[in-house]
């Protein structure tokens, strides 16, 4: 099966090791999230993925064949990365030009008509769009290249919630209409959780979960009620975190979903993003 | 390798500032004539010459100024470092064929000048280095050896301008900083200042000699020069490559 495979990366800055023996599959036609915490190593490792960055030691293969300085190989792949590269004075009609220039099956008419729904002016030069439309001619340029694999660094970086939302229901659009495995690193886990299968968890360089989202919300679960009868629910369980709205309170508990429950108790799917802060300050998990 | 596709971007984004400097080039050769035409008198003589430099500058403004903005655009659309490298020496083949080109251009022009004006004197860079050489050789052949020198010359520094270009990106501010100020300081403050006071000013002598030697000038034979510079051409270009092939994109 087609894929990408990270084997055995490690990066170093000086004294901080960014990736530490780094091993991830991506799979075809699957959407992934990349989740870490500021400095975790996800831009380090997506940039590896994408020949911008050599790794001290490790490799990563496209079908078995390696990436690195492979334009055969690269051919298949397109980074949006957080830091634009798109020259400062050229315009946006001109980045799709030469987008498609390097990518033949780059869609000019889905590039311009993504343009109209973010109301994308394409005769502005790259240095004159704002931070936010800084990000859309990233996205709308890495949404309408068409390759088996996109990477998206923050991608809604200074994004209003009308135009995020936007993009998460085009990305799924897309990948109804023509199926690619995307990678989607970002911090804003409650908002990209509806959107991705898969998660790749990073923290301080090691991956911590590699799993289908589904499997990972199994693990744990989320009880509301009045705030005395979840503290006695919850007295002899692993709680990772607690909300209060009110008298009602709302336990986020790690284990299997409790096959029954006290009547004035509620059980919810758990939250991506509790289970993640949960993962990801807890120095035994990441471990 | 995407290598059609990034040759024709490493050029358009030559092709602009190219054309703006041939015109301007061409216009501000015409415009000398016609100020010598209307300010010269019987008793003086204009002279013009030198008109190569100007492209010789151009170029190596380029080559220092290519880098960056280049590779970070088609490092974007996933071509490889040796893509990339290939191309750019691609492009600065092209434009020292074209500068050369507009030079040959210039050149006929003031010699066309100075056939309609007779008290103005036309003299191109070869034909004041190399007098002996030229004497009674025919003139398409040394149009066709100027033009191969300033190819040559042009290709050796727009190399060693890139050079420079790759090496500054992937220094560190400290290291840009010394870079941008040692170099400077060095050529025009240090080496004389050690030159007179220690060597006597025998560092100067060796260096012309050098110059000499390389250049073929002594012996009046060109293609010295040509070799030579297609040498450093050479030579800056795998520097270029050693330095850059490793060059991370820069958050």
């Amino acid at each position: 099966m087609s894929s990408i495979e990270v084997k055995n990366l490690s990066k170093s800055y000086g004294s901080t090791q960014a990736l530490n023996q780094v091993s991830v599959n991506f799979e075809k036609d699957k959407i992934y999230g990349l989740l870490g915490r500021n400095g975790a190593g996800k831009t380090t490792l997506l940039n590896i993925i994408t020949n911008r960055l050599f790794a001290d030691s490790g490799e990563v293969l496209l079908d078995g064949k390696p990436i690195m300085e492979n334009d055969c190989v690269l051919s298949n792949i397109y980074m949006m990365s957080e830091k634009c590269l798109f020259p400062e004075k050229m315009r946006v009609k001109d980045v799709f030009k030469w987008t498609s220039q390097f990518y033949p099956s780059f869609n000019m008419d889905y590039a311009l008509s993504l343009s109209s729904k973010f109301e994308l002016d394409l005769k502005k030069k790259r240095d004159s769009l704002s931070t936010g439309y800084g990000s859309i001619i990233k996205l709308v340029t890495a949404m309408s290249v068409n390759v088996p694999y996109v990477f998206f660094d923050e991608p809604v970086l200074g994004l209003d919630a009308n135009y995020r939302d936007l993009f998460y229901r085009l990305l799924i659009e897309k990948y109804s209409e023509r199926p690619f495995t995307a990678v989607v690193s970002t911090h804003l886990i409650d908002e990209v959780s509806p959107v991705i299968e898969h998660v790749v968890m990073i923290d301080k360089g090691h991956i911590i979960k590699d799993e289908p989202i589904e499997s990972i919300l199994s693990q744990g679960y989320t009880i509301t009620g009045p705030a005395n009868a979840v503290d006695l629910y919850v007295a002899d369980k692993d709680v990772m975190s607690y909300d209060m709205l009110g008298g009602l309170k709302t336990a986020y508990v790690s284990g299997k979903v409790p096959s029954e429950l006290p009547d004035n108790l509620e059980v919810t799917k758990m939250d991506l993003q509790k289970m993640f802060i949960k993962m990801t300050n807890d120095k035994e998990v990441s471990k | 390798m995407n290598l059609k596709a990034s040759y024709k971007y490493v050029m358009y984004d030559n092709k602009m500032a190219l054309l703006i400097y041939s015109l301007i080039i061409v216009l501000l050769t015409v415009l000398l004539f016609a100020a010598s035409v209307s300010w010269s008198n019987e008793n003086s003589t204009t002279r013009i010459s030198g008109m190569e430099v100007a492209s010789i500058i151009f170029i190596f403004v380029a080559g220092l100024t290519s880098f960056k903005d280049n590779f970070h655009m088609l490092m974007q659309n996933s071509i490889s470092r040796k893509g990339i490298f290939t191309a750019t020496m691609l492009g600065f083949i092209t434009s020292s064929g074209v500068l050369s080109t507009v030079s040959i251009v210039v050149i006929l022009i003031t010699k066309l000048m100075a056939m309609m004006q007779k008290n103005i004197i036309s003299g191109s860079f070869f034909e004041t280095v190399y007098p002996a050489h030229i004497n009674g050789m025919n003139n398409v052949l040394i149009l066709l050896e100027s033009f191969l020198l300033y190819f040559v010359m042009m290709l050796a520094v727009v190399g060693i301008g890139y050079l420079i270009g790759v090496i500054f990106y992937r220094l560190n501010k400290a290291g840009k900083v010394a870079l941008a100020v040692g170099i400077p300081v060095f050529f025009s403050v240090i080496l004389p200042v050690v030159d007179v006071l220690i060597f006597d000013g025998r560092i100067t002598v060796g260096l012309v000699r050098f110059m000499d030697i390389i250049f073929g000038i002594s012996a009046q034979n060109p293609y010295v020069a040509i070799v030579s510079l297609l040498v450093v051409f050479l030579i800056s270009g795998l520097l270029s490559w050693i330095t850059m092939r490793k060059a991370s994109v820069k958050a």
